[in-house]
């Protein structure tokens, strides 16, 4: 019996042996291809053109007044006509066929163009200034609301304080949609999707609007077919669309998959066309493959150490900016984010701009100016200034970290190390769950948080104007951000901005990390997919050739 | 007659009275275990507009707080669940606006019905199988491979046989498809991660249980007949040693319905699990407090279903629920 058992135990060992053995044999032969680049047009066109892409969770809605994520933003943009887009980083013509910005800024008219929805009625002016009468709405809308409260009355409205109907959003006829700003805006289009929405799709299905394939119309690129929650939404071209001529997929379908093993085994098998890959030993398999190529994607996110300024031991600026510059921004992005990322020395990440200047490569990087300065030299500087005797290792700070799992750790415990060794400080790592919660109410002392950004660095910038998750005070940066923010001279917006970046980041109100970027690995039949963070195009620009 | 159908009625009496009783008992589980749903769930720090809305200004976290009523003591917020709860209204998600929490445990509850009744019937055919044809080989070879399948598979996680199944199934022999619910062929591979565990589970249940029936005097009294070994097995054996696993059964099934997180993840089956667990992570107050009034019934009722199952097998238990009752 027991020599049964035994030979049943080694033959399994053997078995497994020769798997790995026939693994390793494969993976030498194979050539190290060196990585493929993005494949240039050559003209050819499959013709079939479909393509299989990924989310990794279910949209929450795609109805466009109510809808929570970035996921179901990105769907919306694929089938339904917003009166602008973003392509390529520049705000362009969707819906609207032209648009008039008056001298003061302050009123908006646009120019509808003749499009459809896929029923095949028009689009019209009505359609748009039902969306946001319904968003200003506080009976159903509250998601994305605070982006229009530039728009006359609407934040009124989103509080109660007057009917929806008095914002100021004017249908003037089917096709001329006249908005009014209560100051003026330079960043309004780049910021916000006016996205139609069609008022009888709304009374037909009430609050069941946007939960299911067939409760609403679309009036974009694409329209939607199926909607498995959980599982599978799978959309096809929408032939009533204005520019259906240049929409060269026929059909798609978004695969939802949360697991990370599943999401690769799916790309390389190829059920998928295209995915993002950001862990490295992934990374390096598909890197293997000559049928593939990378993209990198510089993200519209800076990953930050936030200090709480009302604490006694942070609220002398030295001591917080020993703490910044005592982080060795490269090793963090190798280890905490798989090597992907760019060391940040700024708030704004690169891909932002002011009016069409490139922000970032217009604007030094404002910590730069102290790098030369000794963190342990400033730390006893602070701690003297702010009579905190002059001890380092008397200090004890508290490090509130929110990612518990055994690769969170690791992280927190890089940061703990550095701080330790460069200043001799004591850190004690609260690892918690609801950290976000911790540092929005001010009870922590050293955070880690993460910030995206919109075309224009305002949204970032306008985080810190009352303190933000750092309690930093500060009237004359909040002064130089509204400032800049309502003035429609790029010059001066650029910089007000600038001045206000110097001044956050000098003071250390926060510590810049690192500018987040991920990869996407494609087949190399597909072409077209936006690498442009902002880009709101949807799938419209993709196609495939010799699939 | 009539005093033959009042004969029956007495008989049967005290076993309305205990299923009445037993009734009433299920709607005070129930309402304690919404009860602490509902307190745990309150008590974990955070909201669901702050779980699933990256960069939110403060004002729109607050605004939204005060349109559902979350800013209000967390007392006056359980009073309007209950009322809300007792006019039979489950409430809606807030992660997905839009989806009634019933219509998500209509929709999606059978698809983790079938999947994990298909996979509970495998498993516990073949676990049943096993274990009895382990018993009667005790300590001879089929015995250890039975009991050493049995230890693995209760002991590797279930995500790791599943990725390992879907990584040597769909991209080394790509045999099956990666993910999504279009049919039959996509049924393959879950199905199969989850008939491991009820599989081994059964097995080792089963094996024991015949064991115990082995050393009973009815079966010694059985062999002392001279019936045949066969006869032995199957009229006296299988039968006794079945009665146990009735149980077990009816709250396996009960299971079934609540789908598993990790195989509907990771093979993209749109199932109750998933919303199960993300509701949590979520904050999806409502949704997570609505599957548990469901799930929490469906349990309630197949212990039920059991023990009225167990008093028609099996006398001696009817006798002692008319005691106690």
């Amino acid at each position: 019996m027991k020599k049964t058992v035994t030979l049943l135990l080694a033959l399994a060992l053997i078995l497994s042996l020769c798997a790995c053995g026939a693994q390793n044999a494969a993976q030498t032969t194979q050539p190290a291809a060196a990585v493929n680049t993005v494949p240039e047009d050559n003209g050819t066109r499959d013709a079939e053109q479909f393509i299989n892409a990924l989310i990794t969770s279910d949209p929450s809605t795609l109805d466009c007044a109510r809808f929570l994520g970035i996921i179901d933003r990105n769907i919306l943009h694929s089938i339904t006509e917003p009166l602008t887009r973003i392509e390529n980083g520049i705000v362009t013509e969707a819906g609207a066929e032209s648009w008039t910005v008056s001298d003061d800024g302050l009123i908006y008219t646009f120019t509808l163009r003749e499009n459809r929805w896929d029923d095949g009625e028009s689009v019209t002016a009505a359609d748009y200034a039902f969306a946001l009468r319904r968003e200003a709405d506080p009976a159903n809308a509250w998601s994305f609301a605070s982006d229009f409260f530039s728009i006359v009355n609407f934040e009124a409205a989103y509080n109660g304080e007057v009917s929806p109907e008095e914002i100021g959003v004017v249908a003037e006829n089917d096709s001329t949609l006249v908005i009014t700003l209560n100051a003026p805006n330079p960043a309004f289009l780049s910021t916000v999707d006016i996205f139609p929405c069609r008022e009888s799709d709304v009374t037909a299905c009430g609050d069941g609007y946007g939960s299911e394939a067939g409760t609403f119309s679309s009036c974009g690129p694409f329209k939607l077919d199926t909607w498995v929650h959980n599982s599978e939404l799978s959309f096809s071209r929408n032939e009533q669309y204005w520019d259906v001529k240049n929409v060269q997929l026929s059909r798609f379908t978004y695969q939802i998959i949360p697991d990370e093993s599943a999401q690769m085994a799916s790309l390389e098998n190829g059920s998928l066309d295209y995915a993002t890959v950001n862990a490295p030993e992934y990374a390096a398999k598909f890197d293997a493959r000559d049928d593939l190529y990378v993209l990198n994607i510089t993200t519209d996110r800076t990953a930050m150490i936030v200090f709480n300024c009302e604490d006694p031991m942070l609220s002398n600026a030295k001591i917080r900016q020993a703490f910044s510059l005592a982080l060795d921004r490269a090793l963090i992005i190798e280890i905490t984010n798989g090597g992907l990322g760019t060391p940040a020395f700024g708030l704004v990440p690169t891909v932002c701009y002011v009016g069409d200047v490139n922000f970032r490569e217009a604007t030094a990087e404002p910590l730069l100016e102290l790098r030369d300065q000794d963190p342990a030299a400033l730390l006893l500087e602070g701690m003297a200034e702010a009579g905190l005797g002059s001890d380092p290792a008397a200090l004890t700070y508290t490090f509130t970290w929110r990612d518990t799992s055994a690769a969170g750790r690791t992280n927190a415990e890089l940061y703990q190390q550095m701080w330790e060794d460069t200043l001799g400080v004591k850190i004690e790592i609260d690892f918690n769950e609801s950290a976000l919660a911790s540092i929005r109410d001010g009870n922590y002392q050293i955070g880690s948080v993460g910030w995206g950004s919109t075309y224009e660095p305002l949204f970032q910038l306008s985080r810190w104007s009352t303190g933000g998750q750092s309690r930093w005070v500060n009237a004359d940066y909040a002064l130089l951000v509204s400032e800049g923010s309502a003035s429609m001279d790029d010059a001066v917006r650029l910089a007000n901005y600038q001045q206000a970046e110097a001044m956050l980041i000098s003071d250390a109100a926060i510590a810049p990390t690192y500018y987040n970027a991920t990869q996407t690995y494609a087949y190399s039949y597909v072409s077209g997919i936006p690498v442009n963070p902002f880009d709101t195009t949807g799938l419209k620009p993709l196609f495939t050739s010799d699939r | 007659m009539q005093t033959h159908l009042h004969r029956l009625f007495e008989s049967w009496m005290p076993m309305f009275k205990y299923i009445l009783k037993r009734i009433l008992y299920m709607a005070l589980v129930m309402w304690i275990v919404t009860s602490i749903t509902f307190f745990l769930l309150h008590a974990i720090p955070g909201d669901p507009i702050t779980a699933m809305v990256q960069d939110l200004p403060e004002e729109t976290r607050q605004a939204y707080l005060v349109s559902y009523g979350f800013d209000q003591p967390v007392g006056k917020q359980y009073l309007m669940y209950l009322k809300q709860l007792f006019s039979g209204n489950l409430g809606q998600s807030l992660r997905y606006p839009g989806r009634k929490v019933a219509d998500i445990v209509a929709n999606y509850s059978p698809v983790s019905a079938l999947v994990g009744g298909i996979a509970l019937a495998v498993g516990v055919l073949l676990g049943l199988g096993c274990g009895v044809l382990a018993a009667l080989k005790r300590d001879r070879w089929p015995d250890r491979a039975v009991m050493l399948l049995a230890l693995l598979g209760t002991t590797i996680p279930t995500f790791v046989i599943a990725s390992v199944l879907q990584y040597a199934l769909t991209v080394t022999w790509p045999v099956f498809p990666t993910t999504g619910y279009n049919g039959a062929r996509y049924l393959v591979l879950p199905v199969i991660c989850m008939c491991v565990g009820p599989l081994a589970t059964y097995a080792r249940y089963m094996r024991s249980s015949m064991l115990d029936v082995v050393n009973q005097d009815y079966i010694l009294t059985a062999e002392a007949k001279g019936l045949s070994e066969r006869r032995i097995i199957t009229h006296h054996m299988l039968r006794n040693a079945l009665l146990p696993c009735v149980t077990m059964i009816c709250v396996s099934v009960a299971g079934i319905f609540s789908g598993s997180f990790i195989v509907e993840s990771i093979f993209s089956l749109p199932g109750l699990g998933r919303y199960f667990i993300s509701a949590i992570s979520d904050r999806d107050y409502f949704v997570v407090l609505g599957l548990n009034v469901v799930l929490t019934g469906i349990y309630v009722c197949s212990i039920l279903v059991s023990d009225i199952l167990l008093m028609l097998l099996d006398p001696r238990i009817r006798t002692v629920g008319e005691e106690a009752a």
